[in-house]
């Protein structure tokens, strides 16, 4: 597709907006969930970033042998054939367009604290919501450079609270607080680990966001492979600093009840100012994250219906590469979920909306993931590159698992609803892809 | 001392001093012999259990402590004696009983150590169980806190709001009993709160109802009495589960093991005659099957 580059997104556009989407709205309350368990959580980073790590690794290989337009819908499709690229893109789809509703959610929550009228009521933080969703799904109306420049800005509410925070806190760092913090439930470590596992399991979903973009950066071949390994190797370091360095700065009851954990950290250190100000970076870091996400659902229904699978009206694109319509549908969609938050009842079913959305944002991984085989045998790879891939990939794979099975019974049965009734779907679909070959007549002689 | 002692300050000395022995075993039932009164002591707030109710009092530690009135009259054989009501607050209901300005102290008190210090106390009268209020558009992962349950079932990820840690706001009743187990829970309850202390069971419902705080905890029957007499308590609801269980008892004078032990038979007549029943039924809303059981635990054979 010969088009200027300036329209796209670059490699640190590509690899902020990672970052940004997997920690924008994750990390705001991790540091008080983890020290309700305390300091001990610190070891589950060992097993959830070594495993989350294979899984961008794997991605990016994907990346390199599959470059076409796709993204993990399209590595599923070297596996899975083109039911399993349909399949992918509906599950990412779904599990985007709902999580995005409840990231306007948290973000709505976090600005509570400046703009107290959003938290009086339920209509109150419905308009919030609203507002916010359809904030970012007209800021991404400027086409994919505008989202890179806009998201460039935003990364920095992450960069100073939080990467500053790995940097800076360690002059506030005393090994005591986190020794005292260590496990204050005296938990056997075995326990400790096992309930430390699930705070950040999932902290690395939105890895694949860079590959959902391949259809809007500068040479995709390169950029997305890197922006994923790259996205996932700094969210994994600032997370593990970061939550690492708090526990030894806050001693662990105040920790442990903050609503706002880097906000307080910074007035423990500075002042309360500095703390407010930490706090409305966060809250920008969100928004800069629903911001990318609107951006990736968007691309990712244009993705699919570029290859006839979604509706057409997703694919129209304007001059500035914007699948503006699209993105107009997908916010009416989020429009109604949001409506949600206007019932208790409602907010509660909502919940179970959102855990099914993990899960039916899991099994694209491990369709995906696995379309690296094929792609492998089609490139002739050495048996060298080949072991190693397939080492990583059977590590991604268990960890994926692990992962859907971690969100618990009723979310798994929500999703699994979900995907069968993507069957139904692709049956009416699947005619647009049959070769009109005479073989299909040679079942009139068998009777 | 410099004070020369005298024969006569000799004599004076020897007299006071057998004197103040009586004084200070100055019994609850001497008083109420020489004064003709028994001062019933309750807390006004603590409807159904004691309540003020025009110049007498009411409830269900006022009725116990009427047949308790009954018995000091057949056993001193004083048909005239008076009974009198005096109410008390959080802050003196302990040493009134100790001082002697009360004879008893009708509302059900849980007895702790560092009471037992200075004052004595009845058999249980009653098992108080602390319950919570909640409005009702509570969110899940409070309810669900409360109930026992996790915060949050399911996937922690970038979308669950609030990683399912909603920021809430505690009441209690300032120095109870409560206070100090709500202080010792609320870290391992899971979600973020803050802790607020109030006067009284009213005080507390009504931070509820207007939003101030998320969840009120008291005694489940002076909840449970208040949800269905005040007018702002429509929008909120009583947790089924009940925290702790407390066996409440009557405070009396920690010297005067005669009038504890007319007490404790009285209270024990009144539960192996099923008696007690009727106060249960006129103010606690019945008898259950565990009432039932207890009676036998309390009641000393």
């Amino acid at each position: 597709m010969p088009e200027s580059s300036s329209k796209k997104m670059s490699l640190m556009g590509l690899t902020t907006l990672v970052t940004v989407n997997m920690m924008g709205s994750g990390i705001i309350m991790l540091p008080t969930s983890m020290a309700q368990l305390g300091a001990v959580s610190l070891l589950s980073w060992i097993v959830t970033a070594v495993g989350s790590m294979a899984i961008a690794y794997c991605f990016s290989q994907c990346g390199i042998y599959c470059p076409r337009s796709g993204g993990l819908s399209a590595y599923t499709e070297e596996a899975h054939a083109r039911s399993g690229f349909f399949l992918c893109s509906y599950l990412y789809f779904l599990s985007l367009a709902i999580a995005n509703v409840a990231v306007a959610i948290s973000a709505v929550g976090y600005m509570t604290s400046f703009v107290p009228w959003l938290g009086s009521g339920a209509i109150p933080l419905f308009i919030g919501t609203v507002g916010l969703l359809w904030l970012t799904t007209v800021a991404n109306f400027g086409g994919p450079g505008i989202t890179g420049k806009i998201g460039a800005i935003t990364v920095w509410g992450v960069i100073i609270p939080v990467a500053g925070l790995s940097i800076i806190g360690w002059f506030w760092f005393k090994p005591d607080v986190l020794i005292a913090a260590w496990n204050p439930n005296d938990l056997p470590i075995s326990d400790a680990i096992g309930k430390a596992i699930p705070l950040t399991l999932w902290a690395f979903l939105g890895m694949e966001s860079a590959a959902q973009a391949s259809d809007a950066v500068e040479d995709p071949k390169r950029t997305v492979p890197l922006a994923c390994l790259f996205g996932t190797l700094g969210a994994a370091v600032v997370y593990v600093l970061s939550t690492t360095v708090i526990q030894g700065i806050i001693p662990n009851a105040e920790l442990a009840n903050s609503s706002a954990p880097f906000a307080l950290v910074y007035a423990h250190m500075f002042n309360p100012t500095v703390g407010n100000i930490i706090m409305a970076l966060a809250v920008m870091a969100c928004v800069g994250s629903l911001l990318g996400w609107q951006f990736t659902l968007a691309q990712t229904a244009k993705m699919t219906a570029d290859q006839g699978m979604f509706l057409k009206l997703f694919a129209k694109v304007s001059s500035r590469d914007a699948p503006i319509v699209g993105m107009l549908v997908c916010g009416v969609l989020q429009t109604l979920l949001a409506l949600s938050t206007i019932s208790p009842n409602a907010s509660a079913q909502f919940g179970k909306l959102v855990s099914l959305a993990a899960v039916t944002n899991l099994i694209p991984y491990v369709t995906a993931a696995t379309g690296l085989l094929v792609m492998m045998y089609k490139a002739k790879v050495s048996t060298g590159v080949y072991t190693r891939n397939t080492t990583l990939l059977l590590i991604a794979v268990a960890y994926s698992l692990y992962a859907l099975y971690a969100c618990g019974k009723d979310a798994v049965f929500g999703g699994t609803l979900v995907l069968v009734f993507g069957y139904l779907l692709y049956g009416f679909l699947a005619k647009r892809f049959v070769d009109p070959s005479p073989t299909a007549q040679t079942r009139a002689d068998n009777p | 001392m410099n004070v020369k002692l005298t024969k006569a300050n000799n004599l004076l000395l020897v007299g006071l001093l057998t004197v103040i022995p009586f004084m200070a075993d100055a019994s609850t039932l001497e008083r109420v012999r020489t004064s003709n009164t028994l001062t019933l002591g309750y807390r006004s707030d603590f409807a159904p259990f004691s309540a003020q109710a025009g110049d007498h009092a009411s409830g269900y530690g006022i009725e116990l402590c009427l047949k308790i009135a009954n018995k000091v009259k057949t056993e001193l054989d004083m048909p005239g004696l008076q009974v009198r009501y005096q109410p008390v607050t959080a802050a003196d209901e302990i040493s009134a009983v100790n001082s002697g300005k009360i004879d008893v102290l009708c509302t059900p008190t849980p007895p702790t150590l560092e009471r037992r210090k200075t004052v004595s106390f009845s058999i249980p009268i009653y098992t108080a169980g602390l319950s919570a209020v909640v409005r009702r558009d509570a969110s899940e992962p409070l309810l669900n806190v409360l109930n026992g349950k996790v915060a949050h079932t399911g996937p922690t990820w970038r979308a669950t709001v609030n990683r399912g840690l909603t920021n809430q706001t505690y009441a209690v009743i300032a120095g109870g009993v409560s206070e100090a187990w709500i202080r010792q829970q609320m870290q391992s309850l899971g979600v973020v709160a803050k802790l607020v202390t109030v006067d009284n069971t009213a005080a507390g419902l009504k931070l509820i109802a207007e939003g101030k705080a998320d969840a009120f905890f008291a005694e489940r029957i002076m909840l449970k009495h208040l949800l269905t007499s005040e007018r702002f308590a429509t929008n909120l609801v009583l947790l089924d589960r009940i925290f702790e269980y407390s066996p409440t008892a009557m405070v009396v004078d920690r010297e005067d093991e005669n009038f504890r032990l007319l007490v404790d038979t009285t209270l024990s007549e009144l539960y192996r005659s099923g008696e007690i029943g009727h106060a249960y039924d006129n103010y606690l809303g019945g008898v259950s099957d565990t009432d039932k059981k207890l009676f036998k635990v309390y009641a000393i054979p």
